[in-house]
């Protein structure tokens, strides 16, 4: 499917940066659209890493899941049965992945929150939840002041 | 009247805030007469806040004046929802210390005039300078700065805010500082996450398993930073954004400047870094503390910075926030690290 959805976000920020941006003098407009266009550079890039993202962090929450009795055996291989998405798809989200994702991070949150838990048995939850933000792939770091994130007021 | 931001191009709105301006004030001060109003200009900074400034010309009792003037208006969507009498009431209570901070000349509260809840302040001299203690200044001129910064923050502790009222005002925490800044935090985060954190409640189960007992009760800026500051040539003119201003632990607003993931703002390197800060602190104030008490603050202050985040998030998803967020793993990731240090 041509241009492929990529191509059509690497080009919209091009044009937005090489035709629009210029003709933009105010300044808060204009920080805005910076942020719109840095925004589509990161999903041209993070588009296609995400059906992969989500089935390394679906099967790691499955086993983490598994361990503390959670999830059963069947639903712990779910993620191999369902067989891993094609990482070069152009059309990057999985809404099942996804809605698997979520529920899965559902039960880990409702895990962490158990106070029958001990402490010590939560440190592989922590260490992936690390890996996990490592390799997110719409992670926007901010630059302050005008970017993503930073300011408090 | 309530605008989104999108719209703000469209000449008519500052026309509209114009005229809203001209009635509050004709209203407010009885004695004044060829009241104008000068175009106004939606600045930068604050993305909390709408900032517009202008000039009012004036008569009062026959005499002609003229005052650069901030209107600090809340948008539909924010970074933080906060109370703006709050505000209003710090400010105030403020022009009576020693603090610079800028004078509120009027208030529309309910925003019966302007639209939202809004103050007109005057305008301070100075430039707002993110990156002062990173940016191309000599490093002796910065580290008088990073001072100056410590010195003004240990100023605000020793605000005497039962003397001027701040008690009544803000709250005094009934319980520990930490649980009850924990459980503010906690409901803001209920009132705007939009799909499971399980990184922020590891993050809050640890919180709440190692809160401490404050040793003494201040007046906390909450927001502490040199983004918050006017700069006028060498010196700080205004401490600004009072909005999260409350009365709490003194430590959090060092675990708030000494937070790893804001040193780009807070620290310089190899000269101002975190035990440089501390120390720097303790022989400033003889306050003494043990180390993990200020480490529960940082893990604190990069917990709630998450959650402004996702505040942000959650504003633009509803179309109320110009700006495009997203879920916070960088912070994720440094806040789940420090628990584990």
């Amino acid at each position: 499917m041509r241009p492929s959805v990529r191509e059509q976000l690497d080009q919209s920020a091009r044009l937005l940066e090489s035709v629009v941006a210029p003709a933009v003098s105010d300044r808060m407009p204009h920080i805005i659209l910076d942020g719109v266009i840095d925004n589509l550079k990161l999903l041209s890039d993070a588009l296609p890493q995400i059906p992969a993202f989500l089935a390394w962090d679906n099967a790691a929450m499955r086993g983490l899941l598994a361990d503390f009795g959670r999830v059963s055996a069947e639903s712990r291989a779910g993620s191999d049965a369902r067989g891993e998405p094609d990482s070069g798809s152009d059309l990057a989200e999985d809404p099942k992945a996804e809605d698997q994702n979520e529920a899965l991070r559902q039960r880990l949150a409702d895990l962490v929150c158990s106070v029958d838990v001990d402490d010590e048995r939560l440190a592989p939850i922590r260490r992936h939840l690390i890996e996990r933000a490592s390799r997110f792939p719409l992670r926007a770091i901010p630059s302050t002041p005008g970017g993503n994130a930073d300011k408090a007021s | 009247m309530r605008h989104d931001f999108g719209r703000e191009l469209v000449g008519s709105i500052a026309d509209e805030l114009r005229e809203a301006l001209r009635q509050l004030i004709s209203h407010a001060s009885s004695g004044a007469t060829d009241i104008r109003i000068s175009p106004l200009t939606r600045t930068s900074t604050g993305l909390s806040r709408e900032n517009w400034v202008f000039d009012l010309d004036w008569s009062v009792k026959g005499v002609s004046a003229r005052l650069p003037l901030i209107l600090r208006r809340d948008p539909p969507g924010s970074l933080l929802q906060t109370d703006r009498v709050h505000e209003l009431g710090v400010l105030n209570a403020l022009a009576q210390s020693r603090l610079p901070v800028p004078r509120v000349r009027w208030s529309d509260i309910e925003g019966k005039w302007l639209g939202s809840p809004s103050l007109v302040m005057d305008i301070v001299e100075g430039d707002c300078d993110w990156h002062v203690l990173n940016g191309p200044r000599p490093l002796g001129e910065r580290m008088v700065f990073a001072r100056d910064f410590l010195s003004i923050l240990i100023e605000i502790q020793n605000v005497d805010w039962k003397h001027l009222g701040l008690g009544s005002l803000l709250g005094v925490p009934r319980i520990s500082p930490a649980v009850t800044a924990l459980d503010q935090w906690e409901a803001e985060r209920a009132r705007v996450q939009r799909e499971s954190l399980p990184e922020l409640d590891l993050a809050g189960r640890w919180l709440r398993k190692h809160a401490r007992v404050a040793r003494k009760l201040t007046l906390v800026h909450g927001d502490f930073k040199p983004g918050n500051m006017l700069i006028d040539g060498r010196r700080v003119s205004a401490v600004l954004d009072w909005e999260t201003a409350h009365i709490g632990d003194p430590l959090e607003d060092l675990g708030w400047i000494t937070n790893p993931v804001r040193a780009a703002e807070h620290q310089i390197p190899d000269h101002w870094e975190t035990a440089h800060i501390v120390e720097a602190y303790r022989a400033m104030t003889g306050y003494d503390f043990d180390d993990n008490e200020l480490k529960w603050w940082n893990v604190f202050s990069c917990w709630k910075l998450a959650i402004i985040v996702i505040t942000g998030l959650a504003e633009g998803i509803d179309g109320r926030f110009n700006r495009i967020y997203h879920s916070p793993a960088w912070l994720f990731r440094r806040l789940l690290k420090m628990m584990e240090s």
